[in-house]
């Protein structure tokens, strides 16, 4: 199954707190996350596919399946749209 | 239906919604942290990870110390390191690896290099402080003792402690003078939350760093910094590049002050040979339209006789302005 994750060139990011704080150098971009965001963040920071990601949301927020995954989805389009993600 | 898992539900549509990525201007800050901030501490990770050592100057380090709990907090556009002579081929790799380059030339005097790129703020690479005359090695070797460790973007990150802050404080205020409002503001609030004892300290720092002039002539940039330098028993000083820095004179009536507080006839033929044979690198960027031959030959030397009477005249004006201030 196809591995998603974060941009390593031109892409810092630091955990303060419960946020994240990214730095995309190539957008000129400073983005901020809380919450599940903070928590997709970290998965894709260290990889996972996307099943493991949508897991990961409905064990931490006790949801169901389909919201989860259309959640993901909705995230995941922003990251690529700005083009943090790759597979 | 659950109604503990119908609230979380709703919970985690809003957190989704506004979890969504937030982009903001390089230059805004976010609450309590900016993406100056953020590149300070990320760049500070990997020098001390490559074994160099820095200290990083102004932004985080004056914000907290002198605008804390300010409704109108410091704003940086740029990270400035004070960087030993050891650390700095490890400091230039780390720059390079992230795409930084080296701006511009650095000219007789400068303290800093700039390293630019794009999407990402500045950063100063500092040698050591300006006004300060003592060698960079004896700089650092003092300031580094005066470091304290401040969190910054969520990490520890070295700063200067409160007295070797407070000479910064003054000597950047001679550095710029009266036309870079913030460096004056700086200095008011450091003399209002800085104490006479941390005032003293930084005074005997300036002196041991060969930059009381400096250090004078920063603080009687205003009232409080006058009354300051009473207290502490500093006189008023009559260094000519003090002056010029502080009244913002020009490049030419700089030059002039460098050859006036030099001390020896052969620092003073120093001075006036650059001035007239500068760096092949900075003639190059003074008349990039010229080849090299004709502005050595003709044009410098030329712009040379022509303007320093004028430059002698502003020299004079700016003398006089800073000793009518003190």
């Amino acid at each position: 199954m196809k591995t998603l994750s974060l941009r390593q060139q031109d892409l810092d990011w630091r955990q303060i707190g419960d946020e994240i704080v990214a730095l995309d150098a190539r957008g000129a971009a400073y983005l901020g996350l809380r919450g599940s965001g903070a928590v997709l963040w970290r998965l894709l920071a260290d990889s996972a596919t996307w099943d493991e990601i949508v897991t990961a949301l409905v064990e931490t927020y006790e949801i169901d399946r389909t919201r989860a995954a259309e959640d993901v989805g909705r995230f995941l389009a922003i990251l690529n749209e700005r083009g943090l993600l790759v597979s | 239906m659950d109604r503990c898992k119908s609230t979380r539900r709703a919970d985690v549509d809003r957190e989704m919604r506004a979890a969504h990525l937030r982009t903001r201007a390089m230059q805004a800050p976010m609450p309590c942290i900016s993406a100056v901030d953020l590149v300070a501490r990320v760049l500070f990770e990997e020098i001390t990870a490559e074994g160099g050592e820095a200290i990083l100057l102004k932004g985080a380090s004056f914000a907290s110390t002198l605008y804390e709990d300010d409704e109108a907090p410091r704003l940086s556009v740029d990270v400035d390191l004070l960087v030993p002579a050891g650390a700095l081929e490890v400091v230039a790799s780390v720059l390079h690896r992230r795409g930084y380059f080296a701006s511009g030339s650095r000219a007789r005097g400068d303290h800093a290099t700039t390293w630019r790129r794009e999407g990402l703020p500045a950063v100063d690479v500092h040698d050591t402080l300006g006004g300060l005359r003592a060698p960079p090695e004896r700089v650092w070797k003092a300031l580094r003792k005066h470091r304290r460790p401040l969190q910054v973007a969520g990490g520890s990150i070295s700063t200067l402690d409160v007295p070797a802050l407070a000479l910064h404080v003054a000597v950047h205020a001679t550095q710029h003078g009266q036309a870079t409002g913030r460096t004056i503001t700086d200095l008011q609030r450091a003399l209002v939350r800085i104490d006479d004892a941390d005032w003293c300290l930084a005074r005997e720092l300036a002196r041991d760093l060969d930059g009381l002039d400096s250090f004078a002539t920063g603080l009687r940039l205003v009232p409080a910094g006058r009354e300051l330098a009473e207290r502490l028993g500093i006189p008023p000083v009559d260094s000519a590049i003090a002056a010029a820095r502080a009244e913002n004179a020009s490049g030419r009536a700089r030059l002039l002050a460098h050859v006036s507080d030099a001390r020896g006839l052969s620092a003073r033929l120093w001075w006036i040979r650059w001035a007239i044979v500068p760096p092949r690198v900075v003639m190059r960027e003074w008349y990039p339209d010229q080849p090299l031959g004709t502005a050595y030959i003709v044009r410098r030397p030329l712009r040379v006789v022509m303007r320093t009477p004028r430059a002698m005249r502003e020299l004079k004006r700016v003398r006089r302005a800073t000793r009518d201030r003190a």
